[in-house]
């Protein structure tokens, strides 16, 4: 059917068919800005545009029925202010308010955010916080915890209304040296009926380190560098390319949990017009391997198969499909004809060790790993043992024992994963693919493809958010297979359903803890035993859950002589069932183990009568202490010991109490009650925690820089930028050594063809890794710099010697001591046109002997209704020691979004399946994540430590938010209501339940 | 999969197409579940030229064109609060303004937390051909001769109803495990529907007097079968709470 669809003002004649949606048919005529966020209920919102004024999802419409109405989408908004001689109106407020309070992180919904500012701005110029965020709703966020965003708005709502405000910059130059709050005011009752309170301030609080006073850059809250771009919905992801002859890719997914496949009959499905391939494990190479993106040697079995003959969850693959169109695709799945014949399968870990129990892995190409026993279902095994365990029970005068659990979550990205696969000119294959680990992709694929690794060539452009799910070599080999089958390049989408099939999880864990302690509330020995769910695949399982004690076991040591010799247990078992596999989500492990680590110190200290936080500090790590696990356990390999340089936790904690007034509400009965509503309940709690920084000994990252004729640099990184602003941070160290803006560098990342390697974005180690490569590659171009500088003034003035060691590098130039001055633009020309001509160019790379742990102490304030158990979260504050903040806008955006992320794991997302291992939640409707008009309070505080082992002393920030406001919910219930809850998520029933045995 | 798409001018050619294919066409008002649509080849039929989206209050009688969209009940000042209420979680904004009120019915059969209050409410199903009136229970039952060749035209209640929507939740915009919508007409007869998250309907009471009231409710074989303890207690504080909101109403008003 011919369809005229008049977009952005232009009439625009498709040839269509009347089942393509609105958003198909838009991205067809080239307006990439709106996105397919995999939901087919609308739920998401990223593909949001404004019909004739009424911002609406495009993918819930037909193309047809948006014929004769006006479509507006981000396109039509505004552009680069400067396109060579043609100089354009600019960005609209709306894009350049978002860029300047940092809005935007993986800029995947942003778009759609935009779009509806504009249509809430269009009808209401001066909209209250609950207006904005009530507008923004319909679009999911999963970056930025909304803050950002409903500061934008109602920023360029007053800048529509033309008032003055401070930009970011300004505020950040007028603001006065935070001086820690002072406390509050006595308690006298507050109103929670007006709803959360938007910050006015866009910068957090920040307890300055000295030693960062003299940095120009570093510190600042700079532009992110890729915010323009994704501000104008630019075609910067995966999917966001059309080429000549592209097909589409499925995957015919197993509706069963444990089958073998008896027979596979494709001869339908291939003789479907519009298919190209049709391909089953008969087809393909069997080759075992690991999905997970982790350097080599992958630590951990080698237990998947691009194609089996086997299926082992619900939603494993059974065949592939390429065709013409997803339509048709889509009818070729429905015309393959699989013969299962079933096997009995394991539903629970805690059958999967049992005698007896079906074994998942009986192939005989299963590569082991460590102590993973597929014969009785055991992916891996932890054995941790420090100090006499035993003996310090013996000394206890009390110990508590009890079991917890988490649930199994999805990373829940809005982007959903997506590749596109093709053959270039030179006969390599292209992979351009939306993951947090291209070189990863690269080497792992080449053995299952039968390439040599020099003809992939892996590109990564924008990532629409990752959190672990992308540190996944997931569906690239799909798109890959069918390329080679056909010789066309090939896209593959998942679907919403398919991230909660198909996809990766949290691992679901069971945990018993048993402490010993003193009456004085000395601990004398703390013992932990996991067992982890990693479902049908090994990947990431024996990380992950060595994480979970390596982390949230190894900070309270004890006091007294248990500090010097910690008494620390943490046994696990990574068992395999039939549920989708587990895989690497932000926190990776540790938010698994300080829900029962925090939960029972928080039982342990009211036991005692002690204050929480006392108890906590008492028994915490130091500075200056050996990581108590460094010396046990290094994820298979040699463990080296590490001393702990920098613990902020205690001025954490002191700052977070004073900031949500903890004096003045634990404790105090006044504050609990709510009057006039009896059935209400207030409660505080407080969470410690502390994460690492990288992997110590064996993951890398890599920078080159390369000057240009103006003085202006290519940065080339190897790191992958998933929407945190690592490429801004690493662009800000950068400029700091070379003495130049951030705008002078070119940043770019990445491409396994031309930039350095880099392990990629997981572990919390894009700012120290490769952000110390980075750094170390700058300063070997400051070095060439100084040196063609003094070449450069000692040829203008021969009397006058300068040597290259005592040049400054400041201000795009570079100063003699006696102010004499060269700029880079002229070292630039002189460098590559005019005497001993070269290009300044470097690279360098970095290997990190320690992991220095961030540290952090989370409130929470609840409000619970005990005779349904519901609870309403009134407010977050966190306090984080990450090391020097290098730019306090984008680290508070993954404060501020890790809360409210974690907030979900806490109160309302888990992955539930039924007794045949059917998936319960297949969209973003039964598995619901958060919105931005139900968003409590967040305030972000940082307390600076200066690390010496980063040249700026920088430490990880974005994965430690993620870990504590579960176990500070849980503990804030039961300050309100006194029910101990075990389990998260902290669900109505489940408080009404542990309220029936306070009763 | 839609194989055909028409966009008719009047109510007559509407219904010509939908009778024309009774099993394989379906009315199309705004927004929809696209995918609901991939297993078979049907027809759609979009009603946007059929003027259905009006709001008109004639007397006590409060009626909602078929296609007037969920966030115009949200935004109409005409909207009984309980309706309000109950539309906020039939789904996100983007969502309610193009999903419409007929649609949001037709989509759930009834049982959605609008379903609920419009059960409670007593609400009216008018249906062409005829301008067929039917109570909105009996329509969710399936009682409505003619359906689905039959086209929702508009939906009616007495404003002088009066109601109150509540509902348990893991936050206050996921959908609700359980949900209740509940009125006091002029002659003092209570109504209670009940709805639990993913269910197969709603249950409802009607009483005069409180205790005759729970007691329909409770007799109801939907509730019998909730074997959840916490369930069960969840609806008797939704029952408690729903008395006194409606019973502050009446006092107030």
């Amino acid at each position: 059917m011919n369809l005229t669809l008049k977009i952005n003002g232009t009439e625009h004649s498709i040839l269509s068919f009347p089942s393509e949606t609105l958003l198909n048919a838009i991205r067809r005529c080239g307006f990439f800005g709106a996105k397919f966020g995999g939901c087919s209920k609308g739920e998401c919102g990223a593909c949001a545009v404004l019909l004739d004024g009424n911002l609406v999802n495009s993918c819930t419409i037909l193309a047809a029925q948006a014929e004769g109405h006006e479509i507006v989408t981000i396109e039509s908004m505004g552009e680069h202010p400067d396109q060579g001689w043609n100089k354009t109106a600019g960005l609209h407020i709306i894009q350049q308010a978002f860029i300047d309070v940092g809005a935007i992180q993986c800029g995947y919904c942003t778009p759609a955010m935009m779009l509806a500012a504009k249509a809430l701005l269009e009808q209401n110029r001066s909209p209250s916080e609950g207006e904005v965020r009530e507008a923004l709703s319909g679009i999911l966020c999963r970056c930025t915890g909304y803050l950002k965003p409903v500061q934008g708005v109602l920023r360029a709502a007053a800048a529509i209304r033309g008032e003055k405000f401070q930009t970011t910059a300004e505020e950040f130059e007028n603001q006065d040296v935070w001086i820690p709050p002072a406390q509050p005011a006595p308690y006298a009752g507050e109103d929670f009926s007006q709803g959360v309170q938007v910050q006015q301030k866009i910068l957090p609080s920040v307890l300055t380190s000295p030693e960062k006073s003299s940095y120009k850059t570093v510190g600042k809250p700079e532009q992110k560098v890729d915010a323009v771009k994704l501000a104008q919905g630019k075609p910067a992801f995966a999917l966001d390319i059309e080429m000549r002859g592209m097909l589409v890719g499925k995957i015919l997914h197993s509706p069963v949990a444990h089958a073998r496949i008896k027979r596979i009959d494709t001869s339908k499905a291939k003789t479907l017009p519009g298919v190209a391939a049709v391909l089953t494990w008969k087809d393909i190479p069997r080759i075992p391997y690991s999905t997970a993106g982790q350097s080599d040697p992958i630590p951990g079995p080698l237990d998947s198969f691009s194609l089996d003959n086997k299926v082992r969850f619900v939603g494993d693959r059974v065949a592939f499909v390429a065709a013409e169109s997803e339509e048709i695709a889509n009818q070729a799945l429905k015309l393959i004809d699989v013969e299962y014949d079933l096997l009995p399968a394991v539903l629970d870990s805690s059958d999967a060790m049992k005698p007896g129990a079906p074994i998942i892995h009986d192939q005989a190409e299963y590569v082991r790993f460590g102590d993973s026993d597929p014969g009785r279902n055991i992916a891996a095994e932890i054995r941790i043992d420090i100090g006499d365990v035993e003996k310090g029970f013996a000394e206890a005068d009390h110990i508590l024992e009890a079991d917890y659990e988490v649930p199994k979550v999805q990373q829940a990205h809005i982007e959903p994963h997506a590749a596109v696969t093709y053959w270039d000119e030179d006969d390599r294959l292209v992979i351009r693919t939306s993951t947090q680990v291209p070189f990863h992709v690269r080497r792992i694929l080449a053995p299952i493809l039968q390439l040599p690794i020099k003809r992939i060539r892996v590109i990564k452009p924008r990532i629409g958010g990752g959190f672990g799910g992308k540190q996944e070599i997931l569906m690239e080999d799909v798109a890959a297979h069918l390329t080679i089958s056909t010789g066309r390049p090939v896209r593959v989408e998942y679907t919403r359903e398919e991230e909660f099939t198909a996809a990766r999880s949290r691992h679901p864990m069971k945990v018993h803890m048993k402490t010993g302690f003193k009456k004085d509330g000395t601990i004398t020995a703390n013992a932990m035993y996991a067992l982890s769910d990693t479902g049908a695949n090994g990947c990431h399982g024996l990380t992950v859950t060595g994480n979970t004690g390596h982390k949230a076991m190894a900070l309270y040591v004890g006091d007294g002589p248990y500090r010097k010799s910690p008494n620390i247990r943490f046994h696990a078992d990574i068992v395999y069932t039939n549920h989708p596999p587990a895989g690497a989500y932000r926190g990776y492990g540790v938010p698994q183990g300080f829900w029962p680590v925090d939960r029972h110190m928080e039982r342990i200290a009211r036991f005692l009568n002690m204050d929480p936080i006392d108890f906590r500090l008492k028994n915490a790590v130091r500075s200056g202490e050996i990581h108590p696990f460094s010396a046990a356990w290094s994820e298979g390999r040699e463990p080296r010991p590490e001393t702990i340089n920098t613990v902020g936790l205690e001025e954490c904690v002191r700052q977070g109490k004073a900031a949500i007034g903890w004096d003045q509400k634990y404790g105090n009965p006044t504050w609990h009650e709510v009057p006039g509503s009896p059935d209400l309940r207030r409660g505080i709690g407080i969470a410690t925690v502390m994460q690492g920084t990288a992997i110590p000994y064996l993951d890398m990252g890599g920078a080159s820089i390369k000057m240009n004729d103006d003085g202006s640099f290519n940065l080339l990184i190897g790191a992958t930028d998933l929407g945190t602003g690592s490429d801004t941070v690493l662009a800000q160290m950068v400029a700091e050594v070379l003495g130049i803006p951030v705008d002078d560098l070119i940043t770019y990342s990445s491409d396994t063809d031309f930039t350095p390697f880099d392990k990629g974005a997981y572990a919390s180690s894009t700012t120290y890794i490769s952000g110390t490569a980075a750094v170390k590659a700058a300063e070997k171009v400051a070095s060439k710099l100084r040196e063609r500088a003094a070449m450069i003034l000692n040829a203008r003035e021969p009397g006058q010697q300068v040597v290259p060691i005592d040049i400054q590098l400041k201000d795009r130039k570079a100063f003699a001591p006696d102010g004499r001055f060269v700029t880079l633009e002229e070292i630039g020309h002189h460098s590559l046109h005019h005497e001993n001509q070269e290009q300044i160019m470097e690279v360098a790379s970095y290997m990190s002997p320690v992991s220095p742990p961030p540290f952090a102490s989370q409130f929470a304030e609840v409000m619970v209704d005990i005779k349904t158990g519901q609870v309403k979260v009134e407010k977050l504050v966190m306090a984080v020691d990450a090391g020097v903040i290098i730019n306090p806008v984008t680290a508070s955006g993954q404060v501020e979004g890790g809360m409210v992320q974690a907030l979900g794991y806490a109160i309302c997302e888990e992955m539930t399946y039924d007794n045949e291992g059917r998936p319960q939640e297949l969209d973003l409707v039964d598995y619901h994540i958060f919105r931005a008009n139900e968003i409590p309070e967040l305030t972000t505080l940082f307390v600076e430590t200066f690390e010496p082992s980063h040249p700026f002393g920088a430490k990880a920030v974005a994965e430690i938010p993620m870990i504590a406001v579960a176990p500070a919910i849980g503990n804030a219930i039961q300050d309100a209501c006194g029910a101990v809850l075990e389990s998260i998520p902290a669900t109505p029933e489940k408080v009404w339940q542990a309220l029936q045995k306070v009763k | 999969m839609i194989t055909e798409y028409f966009r008719p001018h009047d109510i007559n050619e509407a219904l010509q197409l939908l009778k024309n294919n009774p099993k394989g066409a379906f009315p199309l008002g705004g927004g929809t579940v696209l995918s609901q649509f991939d297993s078979d080849n049907i027809s759609v039929v979009d009603l946007q030229l059929l003027k259905l989206d009006k709001i008109n209050k004639t007397g006590p009688i409060l009626s909602w064109g078929a296609c007037v969209t969920l966030q115009n009940l949200v935004e109409n000042e005409l909207s009984p609060q309980a309706i309000k209420d109950s539309v906020v979680h039939e789904g996100a904004i983007n969502n309610r303004r193009t999903g419409t009120i007929a649609g949001a019915l037709v989509s759930q059969k009834g049982v959605s937390p609008l379903g609920a209050v419009l059960t409670a409410m007593d609400a009216q199903v008018i249906s062409e051909p005829g301008g067929v009136s039917s109570g909105i229970a009996d329509w969710s039952k399936g009682l409505i001769p003619g359906m689905p060749s039959r086209l929702i035209t508009a939906i009616n209640v007495n404003d002088g109803i009066k109601a109150v929507y509540l509902s348990i939740s893991k936050t206050p915009a996921d959908a609700p495990m359980a949900y209740s919508g509940m009125s006091l007409d002029a002659a003092g007869i209570y109504r209670w529907s009940i709805g639990l998250r993913k269910d197969t309907g709603l249950f409802l009471g009607t009483g005069k007097e409180q205790d005759e009231l729970l007691k329909n409710a409770h007799s109801h074989y939907l509730y019998i079968n909730i074997y959840s303890p916490y369930l069960k207690q969840t609806l008797n504080t939704l029952f408690e709470r729903s008395i006194v909101a409606i019973d502050s109403g009446r006092r107030e008003g």
